[in-house]
């Protein structure tokens, strides 16, 4: 990690299910982290090791029950609902493992929802998103309903979706998990050349040793704990 | 570009199926909410098309029952007021004959005038205008359908002899009261030409027949006259005090039925009722002539020792100028020669005798004489009584108080030709008249025999119709001097000739006809259904589109965005739901109308309610479904949206899907927090119990409608528990258990108690729907049972019978019988309650407009001693009979009523305790206070009050109208009842006696509420099915959604039949679960109508209707089931 400000930085984070009657699990165990701007970092780990808990609490989508998870400086553990909800639209891109495009809008309707949380220059988002869907290789499918798309179309049209607030981070849960190989390997060189190409920072959560390979910084979930693989 | 309104319509679009259900369930609750306001339209407009129908543009009214003035009246009013008055003369009479009779016919003597008060004047006119010949009628269409007639077919006319004396008042004089007279038919006149004219609000058209103003005069025996002035819609603006100030102005002597006429010494004034009431009393005396009352009356005997004069005229004389002397001149002597020829201190014990009484009982001064004379009791008892007198002197031949002309012109007497002729309705002994006693009438006429003080004379003879005869003036200043001193002492209103706004009180009463309301409550449980279902089919569409949710909120959208988004689709359908709701509503409504109409037209009472609607009603009709619609869809959205985005996107749908009902939700930095109604569930179903058990114990034991009250409230509250135990038990359900072996039925109850929001949807409204159904069903009763009992709505009475003409005598008294040709032996064995009726609103349960000036019978309390059951009573009863308290004393003079429960509840709006203001026979006005209601009895219609305050208030209104016959309890032989009815019927018909099963007559008021109840019933199961629509919406979408589990099961080796049978008792179990809670409440909340007797407990039908929904919610559960698992279910394994 470089010695610049860190864009995200995550303080003895601790996250536990169950609790009353139940017998309490502990998925993430005082897990510490920082990644700077534009860097890309992978995590592995085997399934329900708690690598998605992670990301969710990295994309305040999750709350942790202990330590502090700051982005850009901001505690945001400790903000309300609404500026959670204003972090995820301006700062945090996130592509998932299903694509989670909106199956009643088009590509380009898809692709555009986030904007509805962020007011910006209409002509220049009609730009971006063009580009990027030119970029991504789906400019004769923008039209298109997502289940006329096939998976890895899908799953960039979601990676366009996660970026047209030109956000600082991007997570992707499993991003590769439900492409074949060929998809699997275009998805990667498009995560890895936009975030050259973008400035942003990469976080992705895998199974993959060939995506997890393509990123600088890769850690191992282990036991709640983020350790070095290996 | 995108934009919130772009993805709103395209998840419209997209999600269509799932929507067309949630508009089809909320257009179902808009068309159920707009139909049940569209109904209350229609009553509210048919209502007041009766009511227009019935007084055309009629504004104003005076209306004088008992009483008759000039037509020419309206003339003179006219022109001083500079309004268009209309006389009328309406009189009571009955129409054909045989089994086509009709009793209660109106038949109105009218000028073609009163044709320009039809709404249509101009038409109307011209068809009716045209002057009837002498022996032409034209009867409204009521009456003509009635009696089957066409114009040019002949009818015979029944008509009241209308006397301004009433025929119960002494020496009244026979029973001619009607008239019968054939009548060609000219024409049939339509409602909309004011052929269903009528002052008074009734559920049916009244029977109309019309004929000319002078002929119906003539024929009545009252040339010229009226008792009816109209003034139409122009005087609209026109003030009732300048108009009684026009009244007072152009009014004469006549039309307060009094004259003036020259007698020996001076003028008289006397009455056309022959007993001069309070008000002319006060203005003769206020006249300032030094009156000299009078008061002449027959006494049966003046006995000396054994020597008797029968059938003599007595007469009480003296001045009457005390009250008021200060404010006269000075002389207050009695100036009439009358007055001066009494001794001046003739004492209250002394008499003076004409010379011929002396001579023939040999009576001098100094002898004391005994006058035995008849005065009439309650109920017209006729008593006779005597009293002592000592002989003051024996009067010259030529004084001036043996004057025949002290003698009033008593109907039956004045124009009799010998004492044989005399008729006046008294038991005279006519063999008691001598030949002397002939002589006597034939030289002196009705000059006295007698002379007594005034002040004895009214102790002796007054009565409620007046205490003088007439008032003698000296009269220096002439006729015409006194004349209009006495009618300006005179007010009309004080006779009760005052007009009344007739028309704006009518149409109020339409107005707060609240059928909307009662149909909404009709309604509610439909409406119910349709919400929970409409939420239902949005919740599971939301829960289906939960990704999307959590996708939106992880992109950045907030909470409040997307469950605004979400929102905004539910509005989008609502809106949609509300438009169909309204074409809906008014399809509803038309077969709602059609109900009334056929199946259900007990519920009206055979009212016609015909199809109105106003533009304001379906604007509140769109606006309050497509509020309720999406205050339903808000809620579930609010609920769905409160996920976290990850528990979103991880595809939880339910609310108890992936965590027990112990385990939490994550607080904000993780901690887990108790799931909502953990705790509060069980809480509030021991606080309902607790509820329950106190209210039960508080007023269980109590009598009326607080038992029934507490029995349902305790039902209510064991429902709530039993929902909320329900909730608490299918939480439990899905915790975790030590381990056991997986048994089907565990795994069952797992599944069921999975997503427990739609597992209790589906219990809260089948046990919702089941405690309505048994709750209401058992509140239906059937009338005729235990009719015979006392205690029962009969009253024990077997007949109730009602005249058009008052009756004057009491048939159950001696020789009271014998003007309808009856003997004492016909009514042996039977007992026979009579009541006196005032007209007024009809305010029974078969009106639909509130009554607000019921008709009002008057009986003596003791006569219905036992009979028919209190609801309530305003203050406890006294030990003797609650009939009692019509007797009680208030304190502000308020008369005490009782009335039915339905009148005092739903025709008149009122309740115990609650006054009506009426308009009193001699001006001013009265208060009638509710004291008692009667369940459900058949004297519903009428307030009943006291014999003695109904005479006092209404002193001149003639005879008894209401009959009710049943067999006597007293000792001996038993009438034969029907025979006994079949008799008065024929005996009375000239009176127009109308004579019905008491039963029939319980029976047609009970039809209102068992129909309305029936309405309930449909309108419940119909929420009911569509409650069991619920459940199998429910089973098809958990086993959609469980299909890949099932699958799993499959794969395991378990077959297709143990999994139906699974899903199948899963849902069994709800299905079971509500409608038993449902039942359970139901039977506790009727437990006391059950137990009444009358009661109708639908021992049958309401289990019959419960294993009805239970097949059906079985059925449509087993179809589901079928359905979701059509196909290869392994399949969804390898989907997955």
């Amino acid at each position: 990690m470089t010695a610049d400000k860190p864009l995200m930085e995550l303080s003895h984070v601790s996250r536990r299910y169950g609790g009353g009657e139940q017998p309490t699990l502990e998925v993430l165990r005082d897990v510490s982290l920082e990644l700077r701007s534009g860097e890309t970092l992978a995590v592995v780990g085997p399934s329900g090791c708690g690598k998605s808990t992670l990301l969710n609490i990295v994309g305040a989508l999750d709350r942790p029950d202990g330590g502090s998870v700051c982005l850009a400086g901001r505690d945001i553990a400790s903000l309300g609902e609404a500026e959670l909800a204003d972090v995820r639209a301006r700062r945090i891109g996130f592509v998932f493992q299903l694509h989670h495009l909106l199956p009643q809008c088009t590509i380009w309707e898809n692709v555009l929802v986030p904007t509805l949380a962020v007011r910006q220059d209409p002509t220049e988002l009609v730009d971006r998103a063009a580009r990027l869907l030119g970029r991504m290789g789906l400019s004769t499918r923008l039209h298109h309903r997502p289940a006329e798309l096939s998976g890895g179309e899908r799953q960039r049209a979601a990676v366009v979706r996660a970026l047209i607030n030109r956000p600082d981070l991007l997570l992707a849960d499993e991003p590769t998990g439900s492409l074949d190989r060929q998809s699997s390997q275009t998805l990667a060189d498009l995560l890895v050349e936009l975030n050259r190409e973008e400035g942003v920072a990469l976080v992705v959560v895998t199974h993959s040793p060939a995506l997890a390979a393509r990123m600088e910084h890769v850690l191992e979930l282990r036991d709640g704990e983020l350790v070095e693989p290996e | 570009m995108m934009s919130p309104w772009r993805l709103i319509l395209r998840s419209l679009a997209y999600y269509w199926r799932t929507h067309a259900g949630v508009l089809l369930g909320s257009a179902v609750a808009a068309a159920v909410l707009t139909g049940a306001l569209l109904v209350g339209d229609a009553v509210r407009g048919s209502l007041r098309e009766m009511a227009l129908a019935r007084l055309g543009r009629t504004h104003l009214a005076l209306s004088a029952p008992g009483r008759l003035f000039r037509a020419g009246l309206a003339g003179d009013l006219t022109r001083r007021a500079r309004v268009e008055v209309v006389p009328v003369l309406a009189l009571h009479a009955t129409a054909g004959e045989g089994p086509t009779r009709a009793n209660d016919v109106q038949v109105l003597g009218v000028t073609g005038e009163f044709w320009g008060l039809a709404a249509d004047a101009e038409r109307t006119g011209r068809e009716f205008r045209a002057p009837l010949q002498g022996d032409e009628v034209l009867l409204n269409d009521a009456l003509a359908d009635r009696l089957n007639a066409r114009p040019g077919d002949e009818v015979l006319l029944r008509i009241e002899q209308p006397s301004l004396l009433p025929r119960d008042a002494p020496l009244s004089g026979g029973q001619r009261a009607s008239i019968g007279r054939r009548f060609r038919v000219r024409g049939i006149v339509r409602p909309d030409d004011l052929g269903r004219f009528d002052l008074r609000a009734t559920p049916i058209a009244r029977y109309n027949a019309f004929l000319p103003l002078a002929s119906l005069g003539d024929l009545a025996g009252q040339p010229g006259k009226a008792n009816l002035l109209l003034i139409g819609a122009d005087a609209a603006g026109l003030k009732l005090d300048a108009l009684d100030d026009a009244l007072k102005t152009v009014w004469n002597l006549e039309d307060a039925g009094l004259k003036l006429r020259n007698v020996p010494g001076g003028i008289e004034l006397d009455s056309q009722r022959v007993f001069l009431e309070g008000p002319d009393q006060r203005a003769a005396r206020q006249a300032g002539e030094n009156p000299t009352g009078l008061l002449t009356y027959l006494v049966n005997s003046i006995r000396k020792g054994d020597k008797a004069t029968p059938y003599s005229m007595a007469a009480a004389v003296g001045s009457l100028g005390d009250a008021v002397a200060a404010t006269r001149p000075a002389d207050t002597r009695p100036a009439a020669s009358l007055a001066a020829a009494l001794p001046a201190n003739l004492r209250d014990d002394e008499i003076l005798i004409h010379p011929w009484l002396a001579e023939d009982l040999d009576a001098k001064a100094g002898d004391t004489l005994t006058l035995t004379y008849f005065v009439l009791g309650e109920g017209r008892q006729i008593k006779e009584q005597s009293r002592e007198f000592r002989v003051r002197s024996v009067l010259d031949q030529a004084s001036p108080l043996l004057d025949p002309t002290l003698m009033p012109e008593f109907p039956g007497i004045a124009a009799a030709e010998s004492c044989r002729d005399w008729n006046v309705d008294l038991p005279i002994e006519y063999s008691r008249v001598r030949v002397k006693d002939e002589q006597y009438w034939s030289r002196y006429r009705g000059t006295p025999k007698a002379i007594v003080s005034l002040a004895a004379g009214r102790d002796m003879w007054a009565n409620r119709f007046g205490d003088l005869t007439a008032v003698r003036f000296a009269a220096p200043a002439g006729p015409a001097a006194l004349r209009e001193r006495i009618r300006s002492h005179l007010a009309p209103a004080e006779l009760g000739l005052a007009f009344q706004d007739v028309r704006t009180p009518a149409l109020a009463a339409t107005a707060q006809a609240d059928f909307a309301g009662l149909f909404l409550g009709f309604s509610f449980f439909l409406i119910a259904a349709a919400l929970i279902l409409t939420g239902l089919l949005f919740a599971l569409g939301v829960q289906q589109r939960s990704t999307e949710m959590g996708t939106l909120l992880a992109v950045g959208l907030g909470r409040s965005r997307v469950r605004r988004l979400l929102l905004g689709e539910g509005a989008a359908l609502a809106l949609a739901a509300g438009v169909i709701g309204l074409a809906g509503g008014v399809l509803y409504t038309w077969a709602l109308l059609g109900g009334l109409g056929t199946i259900w037209s007990g519920a009206i009472g055979g009212n016609r309610v015909a199809f109105h609607v106003q533009g304001s009603t379906l604007g509140i009709a769109f606006g309050v479904s497509v509020a309720v619609a999406l205050a339903t869809v808000a809620l579930v959205v609010w609920r769905q949206a409160r996920k976290s985005p990850a528990r979103l996107l991880s595809g939880d749908v339910g609310e108890a899907l992936y965590e027990s009902p112990r385990s939490g939700k994550a607080s904000r930095h993780g901690g887990q927090v108790r799931r909502r109604g953990g705790r509060f569930a069980p809480a509030l179903a021991v606080l309902c119990l607790m509820a329950a058990g106190g209210l039960l114990g508080a007023l269980g034991a109590s009598a009326g409608p607080q038992r029934a009250g507490a029995f349902f409230g305790a039902g209510a509250l064991l429902l709530t528990a039993l929902i909320c135990l329900a909730w608490t038990v299918l939480g439990r359900l899905g915790g975790a258990k030590d381990p056991a072996p997986l048994r089907l039925g565990l795994l069952a109850l797992r599944n069921a108690s999975r997503r427990r929001g739609r597992s209790l949807a589906v219990i809260a409204l089948l046990a919702c729907g089941t405690f309505l159904v048994a709750a209401v069903g058992a509140n239906r009763h059937d009338p005729t049972a235990h009719a015979e009992l006392k205690s029962s709505g009969t009253g024990g009475f077997a007949y109730y019978g009602q005249t058009a003409f008052g009756v004057a005598h009491d048939l159950t008294a001696s020789g009271g019988q014998k003007p309808f040709g009856l003997t004492a032996a016909d009514l042996a064995g039977a007992e026979l309650v009579q009541m006196r009726l005032r007209e007024g609103d009809d305010a029974s349960c078969l009106t639909l407009s509130r009554a607000r000036r019921p008709r009002i019978q008057g009986v003596r309390p003791e006569a219905l001693a036992g009979r028919f059951s209190f609801a309530a009573t305003l203050d406890p009863p006294p030990a003797s009979d609650p009939w009692a308290l019509l007797n009680t004393v208030t304190s502000d003079g308020a008369v005490p009523a009782v009335a039915d429960e339905a009148t005092i509840v739903w025709a008149m709006g009122k309740k115990l305790g609650d006054t009506l203001e009426y308009a009193g026979a001699a001006g001013g006005t009265f208060r009638v206070r509710l004291v008692g209601s009667l369940k459900n009895s058949i004297l519903q219609g009428s307030l009943i009050v006291s014999e003695r305050n109904f005479l006092r208030l209404f002193p001149s209104q003639e005879g008894y109208r209401v009959f009710l016959l049943g067999a006597s309890e007293r000792d001996g032989p038993r009438a034969d009842v029907d025979k006994v009815a079949e008799r008065l019927a024929f005996a009375m018909s000239d009176a127009g006696l109308e004579i019905a099963s008491a039963r029939d007559r319980l029976a047609a008021f009970s039809a209102v509420e068992n129909t309305y109840l029936s309405i309930f019933l449909i309108l419940g199961a119909l929420g009911l099915l569509l409650g069991s629509a619920a459940l199998a919406l429910v089973v098809l979408r958990n086993v959609m959604e469980r299909r890949n589990e099932l699958a799993l099961l499959r794969a395991v080796g378990w077959r297709r039949a143990a999994i139906r049978r699974l899903i199948l008792r899963e849902h069994a179990g709800l299905l079971l679960a509500g409608l038993g809670g449902g039942a359970l409440a139901g039977v506790v909340a009727v437990l006391p109508a059950a137990l009444a007797a009358g009661g109708e407990f639908p021992w049958l039908s309401l289990p019959l209707t419960l294993l009805a929904v239970a097949a059906s919610g079985l059925l449509w559960t087993w179809l589901a089931v079928h359905l979701a698992l059509r196909g290869p279910l392994l399949d969804a394994l390898r989907t997955e």
